[in-house]
C-alpha cells in the first residue's frame, strides 16, 4: 500500500499538480485546512503535513476540446468548426500549482504555533474573443474591422516561508500567518489593448496598441516570432535574495454548537517587490502595413519579405524597471455540520481577486466515514461550469493520514473535455 | 477482510486515476488546422511619380526637374580626366647631373618641347660627389644662381679631406630643394664652384656632380609642350529603348553637352573626331555638326586665377546638329572618339602654367527633356519568377487600384511561362489592365487621374497552373494623346502611375 501511494505522490507531482477548494474543509482538525483559513482549529499537540500537492487548471470558456481539434501531425489547431459565436468578449484560463513541502505546528499552551514552505505558482490567461476568431480562419472575415486581439497574461511563482498562531476564545478561534515570500517568476500584464485592423480598401492591416507587459526571469521578447519562455517549475531560485516580498492570512472560525461550525477567511493579502532583471514591455502607437512600395523594390536589390515586414510591425521598447504585484487574493467563508457520527457536510464560498480577473465559486461536500476512510462527494459551482462534480478520500492509519480530492472527476479524467481539472493530495501525521 | 478489499480496491482505482493524466507536451503542442484559412494582405502600395524616381536615382543616371516642374532625364559620364603627371610627369635620377667644370650651365628641360620659364621643385631631394687627387683638403663652394629661395642664390660649403688615397671621393648629404625655385631663359642650370687648398689655391675637381631622387615640380611656368590626349570609347549606354518592341517616340530637344573643367592654365581644345550613335535596331549614325571637325576650345585660367577652375559647356542640339533625327531613331549606346588637345597651336609664345593640384576633365552628358509624344510603343522584359514558396497557397483573389496621371494610355499584361517559355496563363483579364489617359488642361498639363478597380481571380485551379511558371513576361503599350499628330506633351515630377494591389490567399496547410 505504501508503494501505491508513493507511486501516486510521484505521479501527481510530475505532472503538478492546486488552491483553496472545499477538499480543505473536508480536512477539518488538520494542519492543511489552514491553507483555507489558518482560524480553522488544529486538532492534536504536534502537526506535520508533508508534500501537499494541489494542481488546478480551469477556464470559464470554452474547454479545450471544444475549442481544438488535432490535424493530422497530432498537433492541436483552433477549429473553426468549433467556434462558439456566442463567446464572451474575453476568457480566463487558469491554473494553480502549490507544493506545500513542509507544515508544522505545536501547541504550546492555549496557543497553536505554526511554520512552513511552499512552492506556489498561479497563472491567469485572459484572451479575447477576436484573437480566437481571427487565430481560427484569418483576417479575411473580418476585412473593414478592428478586432481586438491582445491577451492579458499574469504568472506569478514564488516561496512563501511562513509562521502563524492560531488561538481560541471560547467558541471562537482566530487564527493568521505572516509570510516571507521570494519571487521566483513573474509576467503581469499592466495594458492590453492590440486593435487589428484590415482595411477594405487593398487590406491594410493596422494595429493601434496600448500594451504593458513586465517580466522578471520568465519572458524575453525579441519580435512577434522570437519570444522566449523560461519556466522551470519547482524551483529556489532567488530564495532569500531577490524579489522578496510580504502576505498574511488571518481567518477565524465560530463553533456554534458541537455540530455546527462558521468560518472566514482573507488569504494571500500582499506583494512582490520584483528586482531581479525586471523587464517592461511597452508598445503604445498605430502601426500600419500598406504594401510595398515598388519603388523600394526597384532600389533595393535585396528581396523584400512581406511575413518579415508583418512580423516586425510591431514596435515594441524594453526597459529595466523594478515593479511591484499584488498576490491573488482570496476571501472565503465556510460552513460545516457533522450530521451523526458519521457524515460531514461542508459549504464553501471563495472570491478570489488577480490582477485582470476575478473568480468566484461555491462548493458543497458530503463526507461520510467508513472505518479507517473518510469519503466523500463535493460539488462546485463557478462561471459557465456547472459539471464540477468530484470525490474526496482520506485514509487514517493511527496518526498517519493521507488523502487525495479532485473537485471534477471528469475533468480529472478527461482534462481536455472539461472546464477544469483539479487534483490535491497530502499526508499528514497528527500526535 | 472486507476493509482490505476495499482498501485495496481504492489504491488501485486511485493509482489508475492518477495514471490517466495526459502527456501534457505532446497534447499542448499547436500547430495549424488542416482547413482552410482566409488571409487578406496588402502587397503593393505605390504611387510612382517621376519625382520620386529623381529621389531614387543613383549612377550617372538621373533625372532633373526644372522651376515648372518639368523632368529631364540626364545621363553623365567622365570619360577623361588628366592631372599635372600628364603634362608633365616626375622624372626619376637614374643618371646624375654631371658638372665638369667651375663654372657648368646643364640644359634641364627639351629646349624643342618646353619653354620653362619658372619651376618650383616639390618633394626632391639632391646631393653632390666630388673627387679629388691632390693629397690634401679642399673647402669647396657651390652655388646655383639660377635656384633661389626669398631672393636668396642656392649655396652650399663643403669640406673634401684628404684621407691617404690617391684619390679622395666626398658624397655630400641629402638637401631638399622642395620651394626652391628653378628661373632659366633657357631651360637650364648653372653650377658654379670654387675649389680651394688650404693656403687658398684654387683648384679644378677632378669630378663633380649633382645626383637627385626624383625631379618633381608643384609649379611649372612657360610654354608646357604641346599634348595629346585621345579618348574612345562606347560607355554611354541610354538604356532608353532597352525593352522596345514596337513603336515610336518623338522627343523634342534632346541634347549631348561636352562639358570640360579645366585648372591648368593652358589652352586645351576637344576635337571631336567621331560620335557615332547606335540604335536599338542595330544602325550607326554619325552625329553632323559643323563643330566635329573644327573642335571645340575651353577656357582656361589666366595667371591671376591660379587655383580656380574654369568650366565650358559644348551643346550638339537640334540646332547645330542631327541629334533630334538621331534620337529618334531609339539611341540605344553612343561611341564616342574624342581628342583633347593641350597648346593646339603649338604657340611657343603662350605662356601657360601648371601647379600640382591642376587638372582638366571632360565629361558627356546625355540630356532628354521628357517633352514629346509616344505612339503606340510597346515595351517588354522578361522577368524569373519562382512561386514554390506559394505551395501552401490554394487560389488567391487580387483587388487593383490603379490611376494615371499621364497624358497617355497605358495598357499592361502579364503572362506566365513555363521553363520553356510556353503560356500558362496571363496575369490580367482579356487584353490586360487599362490605363485611360489623364483628363488635360488648357495649358497641356493634366489633372491627376481617377482610380479605377479591378479584381483578378484565381481559382485552385488557375493558381495550381500558374505555380509552376517560371517566368513572368510583362508587355506594357504606351500612347499619348494624339500621338498620331506627334503632339508633343512636357512630363511633369508629379505625373505617376498609382498602383495598389491586395490579395486574399486561401491557406491551406500541406
Amino acid at each position: 500500500m505504501r508503494a501505491y501511494l508513493l507511486v501516486s505522490l510521484f505521479l501527481i507531482i510530475s505532472i503538478k499538480a492546486s488552491t483553496q477548494d472545499i477538499s480543505l474543509l473536508n480536512l477539518h482538525g488538520q494542519l492543511p485546512s489552514t491553507y483555507l483559513n489558518p482560524g480553522l482549529k488544529v486538532d492534536k499537540k504536534f502537526n506535520l503535513s508533508l508534500a501537499g500537492v494541489n494542481f488546478l487548471l480551469g477556464t470559464d470558456g470554452p474547454s479545450i476540446n471544444q475549442l481544438t481539434s488535432k490535424n493530422s501531425e497530432g498537433k492541436r489547431f483552433i477549429d473553426v468548426k468549433k467556434l462558439d459565436q456566442n463567446l464572451d468578449s474575453y476568457q480566463n484560463i487558469f491554473f494553480n500549482n502549490d507544493i506545500h513541502t513542509i507544515d508544522v505546528s505545536l501547541k504550546i499552551g492555549s496557543t497553536i504555533v505554526m511554520a512552513g514552505h511552499a512552492f506556489r505558482s498561479t497563472a491567469n490567461v485572459r484572451y479575447p474573443k477576436g484573437l480566437i476568431n481571427i487565430a481560427a480562419q484569418g483576417n479575411a472575415a473580418f476585412i473593414g474591422q478592428t478586432i481586438e486581439v491582445a491577451p492579458f497574461i499574469d504568472i506569478n511563482a514564488y516561496n512563501e516561508i511562513y509562521l502563524g498562531v492560531q488561538k481560541s476564545f471560547g467558541n471562537l478561534t482566530i487564527g493568521a500567518k505572516g509570510k516571507l515570500l521570494y519571487g521566483v517568476a513573474n509576467v503581469q500584464t499592466d495594458k492590453a489593448s492590440i486593435g487589428f485592423g484590415t482595411d477594405d480598401e487593398i487590406y491594410q492591416l493596422s494595429l493601434q496598441t496600448d500594451y504593458e507587459l513586465r517580466s522578471s526571469g520568465l519572458l524575453r521578447y525579441n519580435n512577434l516570432d522570437s519570444i522566449t519562455v523560461d519556466y522551470a517549475g519547482f524551483s529556489f531560485d532567488n530564495l532569500f535574495y531577490n524579489n522578496q516580498g510580504f502576505a498574511f492570512d488571518i481567518g477565524a472560525s465560530y463553533t456554534i454548537n458541537e455540530k455546527f461550525t462558521l468560518s472566514a477567511s482573507m488569504l494571500d493579502i500582499g506583494k512582490i517587490n520584483w528586482d531581479f532583471f525586471p523587464r517592461k514591455y511597452t508598445s503604445k502607437g498605430n502601426f500600419t502595413f500598406e504594401g510595398v512600395d515598388v519603388l523600394d523594390l526597384l532600389v533595393d536589390s535585396t528581396s523584400i519579405s512581406i511575413q518579415d515586414t508583418l512580423i516586425d510591425l510591431l514596435k515594441v521598447t524594453e526597459q529595466i524597471e523594478n515593479y511591484s504585484t499584488t498576490l491573488s487574493g482570496t476571501y472565503t467563508l465556510g460552513a460545516s455540520y457533522l450530521w451523526g457520527e458519521n457524515w460531514r457536510f461542508n459549504g464553501l464560498l471563495v472570491y478570489q481577486k488577480t490582477n485582470n480577473s476575478s473568480r468566484n465559486f461555491l462548493s458543497l461536500s458530503a463526507v461520510r466515514k467508513i472505518s479507517i476512510f473518510d469519503l466523500g462527494v463535493q460539488y462546485t459551482l463557478t462561471k459557465n461550469n456547472y459539471a464540477g462534480l468530484g470525490i474526496f478520500g482520506r485514509i487514517k492509519l493511527g496518526p498517519i493520514s493521507a488523502f487525495a480530492s479532485t473537485d471534477n472527476i471528469i475533468g480529472a479524467i478527461k482534462p481536455f473535455d472539461s472546464r477544469s481539472a483539479s487534483v490535491r493530495i497530502g499526508a499528514t501525521l497528527q500526535i | 477482510m472486507r476493509i482490505i478489499v476495499w482498501q485495496k480496491l481504492i489504491i488501485i482505482g486511485f493509482v489508475f486515476f492518477l495514471s490517466s493524466c495526459y502527456d501534457l507536451e505532446n497534447e499542448t503542442q499547436l500547430g495549424l488546422g488542416d482547413q482552410e484559412y482566409n488571409l487578406a494582405v496588402p502587397l503593393i502600395n505605390s504611387k510612382i511619380t517621376l519625382g520620386k524616381i529623381a529621389a531614387e536615382a543613383t549612377g550617372n543616371t538621373s533625372i532633373r526637374v526644372d522651376g515648372d516642374g518639368r523632368a529631364t532625364v540626364f545621363y553623365n559620364g567622365e570619360v577623361i580626366r588628366r592631372s599635372t603627371a600628364a603634362i608633365f610627369p616626375p622624372f626619376p635620377g637614374i643618371l646624375p647631373i654631371p658638372i665638369l667644370d667651375s663654372v657648368w650651365v646643364q640644359e634641364i628641360f627639351d629646349r624643342a618641347k618646353y619653354s620653362i620659364k619658372r619651376a618650383t621643385f616639390d618633394d626632391t631631394k639632391i646631393w653632390f660627389t666630388f673627387t679629388n687627387a691632390l693629397p690634401e683638403d679642399l673647402n669647396i663652394n657651390l652655388t646655383i644662381p639660377e635656384l633661389t629661395k626669398n631672393g636668396i642664390a642656392y649655396r652650399q660649403d663643403f669640406v673634401l679631406k684628404y684621407n691617404n688615397t690617391s684619390s679622395t671621393t666626398l658624397v655630400t648629404e641629402e638637401f631638399s630643394v622642395d620651394g626652391w625655385t628653378l628661373t632659366s631663359v633657357n631651360n637650364a642650370m648653372t653650377f658654379k664652384y670654387q675649389a680651394r687648398t688650404k693656403d687658398g689655391t684654387p683648384v679644378k675637381l677632378d669630378g663633380a656632380q649633382m645626383n637627385f631622387d626624383l625631379i618633381k615640380f608643384s609649379y611649372l611656368e612657360g610654354y608646357l609642350g604641346y599634348h595629346i590626349f585621345p579618348v574612345e570609347g562606347s560607355i554611354i549606354d541610354v538604356g532608353l529603348f532597352n525593352k522596345w518592341l514596337s513603336g515610336s517616340f518623338s522627343f523634342e530637344d534632346p541634347k549631348i553637352t561636352i562639358r570640360v573643367q579645366n585648372a591648368f592654365g593652358l589652352p586645351v581644345r576637344s576635337r571631336v573626331n567621331k560620335m557615332e550613335l547606335t540604335s536599338i535596331a542595330g544602325s550607326s549614325v554619325s552625329l553632323e555638326s559643323p563643330f566635329i571637325n573644327t573642335g571645340i576650345d575651353f577656357a582656361y585660367p589666366s595667371f591671376s586665377e591660379i587655383g580656380t577652375i574654369k568650366t565650358t559647356d559644348f551643346v550638339f542640339d537640334k540646332s547645330n546638329s542631327n541629334i533630334k533625327e538621331i534620337f529618334n531613331e531609339k539611341t540605344k549606346t553612343i561611341a564616342y572618339d574624342i581628342v583633347a588637345l593641350i597648346n593646339p597651336d603649338r604657340d611657343t609664345s603662350i605662356n601657360g602654367y601648371i601647379s600640382d593640384g591642376s587638372f582638366f576633365v571632360v565629361n558627356v552628358a546625355v540630356e532628354v527633356p521628357l517633352n514629346g509624344s509616344v505612339n503606340n510603343v510597346v515595351l517588354t522584359d522578361t522577368l524569373d519568377l519562382n512561386l514554390e514558396d506559394l505551395d501552401d497557397i490554394v487560389s488567391a483573389q487580387f483587388k487593383a487600384i490603379t490611376s494615371n496621371d499621364f497624358p497617355a494610355e497605358v495598357k499592361v499584361q502579364a503572362y506566365f511561362l513555363d521553363e520553356n517559355g510556353q503560356r500558362l496563363d496571363q496575369l490580367f483579364n482579356d487584353d490586360g489592365i487599362i490605363l485611360p489617359p489623364a483628363s488635360t488642361l488648357q495649358n497641356d498639363t493634366t489633372i491627376p487621374g481617377s482610380e479605377k478597380t479591378d479584381f483578378l481571380g484565381f481559382d485552385d485551379a488557375r493558381f495550381a497552373k500558374i505555380k509552376r511558371s517560371k517566368k513572368l513576361a510583362i508587355i506594357g503599350a504606351i500612347n499619348t494623346i494624339d500621338s498620331d499628330t506627334n503632339k508633343s506633351w512636357w512630363i511633369y515630377e508629379n505625373y505617376g502611375i498609382g498602383i495598389k494591389l491586395g490579395a486574399i490567399f486561401k491557406y491551406k496547410k500541406n
